[in-house]
């Protein structure tokens, strides 16, 4: 059996606000392989980020907790680690890319001193670099990711560049060390559409080319089906679906996944959904049991009380539905 | 059935939104502690006549046998050098602050305020450059140093000091409006209101106005702070308010030359003093709170 | 004027020097505007005294000269001539440096100027010094350590540090330390009985370590301290508030949170990454509280009767010295300009965006 590179068990996460706590995460189940590609879907808010921000843990200087559970990183809890150790972990092993290139950047110094930086501090840190050998990394870095003028782009402000290019930068930023595991945060969904296409062309070449683990997050479910193996479908702080990306698009399960797909407009003209009735629960009161339940179409009096766990339909296939509670008992026994 | 107005007016939209203000004020204790200490302030100060025990004290009185008491029950403060109370003349103090104050403001916020918008709106134009250079000028020194500059040329009351200051306060004003009124020019509903067809005066006074509104009103609650600060600075060097008028600043001077054995001639004006700025500091920053929309 | 500025331009563009060029015509530009500042500036309290009540002349000779010396005096002062031609007279001597002489010492003001300016000057550093430094560490530790003990006690300090106006604390302060606790001296820059140092830079602190000598230099810090702080306070506590703001605020931002993804570790954040950012809002307020400094150094050095610039300033005001109190007021005048171009200077040297964000205006 294969150790999984990220394991994320259980886990429950609050943000203390100003009215009360937010319980934004409520139950995590989030498993990568080694060289998987895994994609993540969701509505806005739903917690992805939050997850992927608590896998190396820069949640440090905002208000959040965590309250229950693990996340194991190639079978070492991440929570327990000490600085040093996650740091670690930052600079060798896991890289992300934001969602906001223009936020992810720090406005009041250069393209090349910030990357300049990262290569002293982090990848380079102990070796010892000289400045002539971090400037040529910083280039090659930007080449990378095929940006033009490199030796421009070094001197220039995050201000001066348009967005693709800052996206671009950050991509570079991201892919500096020899990495295992790469976290995209919408990669690209702050840019228009052509933009879009080539950082998705651009992120695609890269990643196989290094052939590392990916977890891509995006809104796009056309990149979803390009890059990933398997996807989950993450609502309201928990995982409700995961299977391979194929199936989750052609069989999806769980009732929110269903209206989800459906609400993707088809090329086929057969007409825009409904979209869902409902909202979002608020996370400061959220309901009980399974939090979709208002919403649900098959709602059944046993999900306004107990939050379904994950159940396996086949070996990857999962639902945290207490629809298919029958169905597994039936398969499984 | 018509609902008769009051009962209308209370649960109207703008009532609620004036609650929901409240809420978000009074959960922070510290501007609370603000609005109490103001409003204790501006209680004593108008009803000063009635709630002292000592009125005279405020005037040429003269007592020798009581003079340089030490704080006790009949003189909370204690009494000055000619034998009049303290607590008294604290209280009075208070009074000529509070009208400086209000006076400088009355004449510096609304020219200042006008001069701004008008600058703004016309900036680029004759009229920016000539009102906002004369603003440079006037605030190319601190206003103190030039306020006393001005307090000691010429006659040495209480109307020269309210006047000095309300000179220099206007350019403060109209410098943060004409900042305001020109980051605000270039949006859109400017652009739109133009088109509609709307006035000049008519943009300058319901479109851009409002949005400096919130700024102008936090200015002025902390102003008046600073403004008391100024006034008892002058007349701690004997510019400001003249003798027997009972003002912080002077009363101060006065209790420096009786340290330190009568130290309590001059530290409870200076306490006053601080939390009378305080005070309005506190309340001040309240409000500027409530205008900060809070980002997630 | 635009003969000069297209001359520096075509220079500059020879040389090929793209954002320094930039920063040259903003000096340049700054410096018109400041020239027209300090202009103004002389119209204005140039008006004032000739508006003000009282017969200069008079002044000068005493109430008991004979009407014709008097009137002598005035016309040799230029004052029967309308007021354009005074102004006229009074600024061409004042450009040559000429402030007329002060009617409280008799000697020309300039000279009284300068010999009074490096004690204000001494003061002026280590409370700017102190303000600054101090103001910036405890803005960033209670930024850091947000909603414990250590912000909570900052806050308040601070706020107790706005409200209270420097000379009720420079009372306070000599009386629980010179008077109650006897720790520090009340009055003046060094204690009877101690030689001042040789003058080299006018700095009795300095001097007095250039000469090596101890004695000197400790009663000189004595003598500074209350002073040092009752200026200082103000402007320490309105610059923890602000740096506290910045850094807060800046803290949450996502730049932030993409270093740490980094890797980088988090001392490096701070002093670098955090760091920059927040200093620009603290550091563009720099100007104001230096201003604020200078004028409460006139109460503050009138209540420890430290011999300065400020002090002078006082006593020219009480006394009606309308020649002095020109002087130190146009005297001032130029030092604020001076300082305001070094802030701006210095802001934009941390924010590039201010003059790029122009760029892309133009």
């Amino acid at each position: 059996m294969q150790t999984p590179l990220i394991n994320i068990k259980d886990l429950h996460l609050e943000f203390k606000v100003f009215g009360g706590t937010l319980k934004v995460l409520d139950g995590v189940n989030f498993t990568v392989w080694p060289k998987e590609k895994v994609g993540l879907i969701g509505e806005a808010s739903c917690g992805k980020t939050t997850t992927l921000k608590s896998i190396i843990k820069i949640l440090g200087m905002t208000s959040a907790r965590i309250t229950k559970g693990k996340i194991l990183f190639k079978g070492r809890d991440i929570l327990k680690m000490n600085k040093a150790e996650i740091q670690d972990v930052r600079r060798k092993e896991i890289s992300m890319i934001f969602q906001d290139p223009t936020a992810a950047l720090n406005p009041v110094f250069s393209i090349g001193s910030q990357l300049k930086n990262i290569i002293k501090y982090s990848v380079g840190l102990k070796e010892n670099l000289t400045r002539k050998e971090i400037e040529t990394r910083a280039i090659e870095a930007l080449k990378r990711v095929m940006l033009p003028d490199p030796e421009r782009i070094l001197v220039s402000y995050p201000i001066q560049l348009s967005g693709g290019m800052r996206q671009r930068v950050c991509i570079a930023m991201a892919l500096l060390s020899n990495l295992d595991l790469l976290i995209a945060d919408e990669p690209g969904t702050s840019l228009d559409v052509t933009i879009n296409d080539q950082i998705l062309h651009l992120l695609d070449n890269l990643v196989k080319k290094k052939n590392i683990s990916v977890i891509l997050i995006s809104h796009a479910l056309g990149m979803i089906k390009n890059i990933t193996e398997r996807t989950y479908i993450m609502y309201a702080g928990s995982m409700v679906e995961v299977a391979k990306t194929a199936e989750i698009f052609i069989n999806p399960l769980h009732p929110y996944s269903q209206d989800l797909i459906a609400a993707v407009p088809k090329l086929t003209g057969e007409g825009i959904s409904q979209g869902i009735p409902g909202h979002i629960p608020d996370y400061l009161n959220p309901p009980p049991g399974c939090r979709y339940h208002p919403r649900c179409r098959y709602v059944m009096p046993i999900c306004k009380v107990k939050n379904p766990p994950f159940l396996k339909i086949n070996e990857i296939h999962q639902v945290a539905c207490w629809l298919f509670k029958k169905e597994v008992n039936q398969v499984g026994k | 059935m018509k609902k008769s107005i009051f009962i209308q007016a209370l649960n109207s939209k703008k009532w609620e939104k004036v609650q929901r203000n409240w809420y978000r004020f009074s959960r922070n204790y510290l501007s609370i502690i603000g609005l109490i200490t103001v409003t204790i302030i501006l209680f004593l100060a108008i009803f000063a006549p009635f709630i002292t025990a000592h009125p005279e004290a405020v005037g040429r009185y003269v007592n020798f046998s009581e003079a340089k008491k030490p704080p006790c029950l009949s003189y909370p403060f204690g009494t000055d050098m000619f034998g009049r109370d303290n607590l008294t003349r604290t209280i009075y103090a208070f009074r000529i602050s509070l009208l400086m104050a209000f006076v400088v403001l009355l004449i510096a916020v609304p020219l200042g305020v006008i001069l701004g918008l008008i600058a703004g709106y016309f900036q680029g134009t004759w009229i920016d450059t000539i009102i906002m250079r004369i603003t440079d000028i006037f605030l190319s020194i601190p206003p103190l140093i030039l306020a006393l500059a001005i307090c000691s040329i010429f006659p040495r009351n209480l109307l020269t000091t309210m006047l000095a200051i309300s000179i220099l306060w206007w350019t403060w004003c109209c410098r943060m409006v004409y900042g305001i009124v020109t980051s605000v020019k270039g949006e859109f509903f400017i652009q739109s209101a133009e088109l509609i067809g709307a006035g000049r005066l008519h943009i300058l006074f319901m479109e851009i106005l409002p949005n400096c509104l919130s700024e102008i009103i936090t200015k002025i609650t902390l102003d008046v702070g600073a403004i008391i600060l100024i006034g008892s600075s002058l007349s701690f060097v004997g510019l400001g308010a003249q003798p027997p008028t009972a003002d912080l600043g002077s009363m101060i001077a006065n209790g420096t030359k009786y340290l330190p054995d009568q130290w309590w001639m001059a530290v409870f004006p200076g306490i006053a003093l601080a939390i009378v700025v305080l005070g309005f500091n506190l309340l001040g920053d309240g409000i500027h709170d409530l205008f900060v929309v809070e980002e997630r | 004027m635009i003969k000069r500025k297209s001359v520096m331009t075509s220079f500059l563009s020879m040389v090929k020097l793209k954002m320094k060029d930039r920063r040259i015509i903003f000096i340049v530009k700054r410096l018109f505007h400041s020239v027209f500042v300090l202009w103004g500036l002389s119209v204005l309290i140039f008006v004032m005294s000739r508006i003000a009540p009282g017969d200069p002349a008079r002044m000068v000779l005493g109430t008991r000269a004979p009407e014709e010396v008097v009137e002598r005096l005035r016309i040799a002062m230029h004052y029967n001539e309308p007021i354009y031609t005074q102004y006229f007279y009074w600024f061409k001597s004042v450009l040559r440096g000429n402030f007329g002489v002060s009617l409280v010492t008799q000697h020309p003001v300039l000279e009284d100027i300068s010999q009074v300016f490096p004690a204000t000057f001494e003061l002026a550093i280590y409370a700017f010094i102190f303000m600054t430094i101090i103001g910036i560490t405890l803005g960033i530790l209670s930024a850091r350590y947000n909603n414990t003990w250590i912000d909570h006690l900052g806050r308040l300090l601070s706020y107790f540090g706005i409200v209270t106006p420097s000379f009720v604390f420079a009372i306070m302060g000599m009386l629980i330390f010179c008077y109650l606790l006897n720790v520090l001296p009340a009055m003046g820059r060094l204690s009877p009985g101690i030689i001042y140092p040789p003058k080299i830079t006018g700095l009795i602190t300095i001097d007095a370590l250039i000469q090596g000598n101890f004695k000197v230099f400790i009663d000189a810090l004595k003598h500074l301290i209350l002073p040092t702080v009752s200026l200082g306070l103000l402007g320490m506590a309105e610059e923890a508030r602000i740096t506290r703001a910045s850094v807060y605020n800046n803290m949450k931002k996502e730049y932030i949170a993409a270093a740490e993804s980094y890797g980088i570790p988090e001392k490096v954040i701070m002093f670098r990454d955090l760091l920059k950012p927040s200093l620009i809002a603290v550091i563009s307020v720099l100007g104001l509280e230096f201003g604020a400094l200078i004028a409460n150094s006139f109460l503050v050095e009138l209540i420890f009767n430290w011999p300065g610039f400020a002090r002078y300033g006082m006593n020219a005001m009480l006394q009606k010295d309308l020649n002095a109190i020109s002087g130190i007021v146009l005297v001032l005048g130029v030092v604020f300009v001076f300082c305001n171009i070094i802030v701006d200077l210095i802001v934009d040297f941390l924010d590039p965006r201010i003059h790029l964000v122009k760029e892309r205006n133009e």
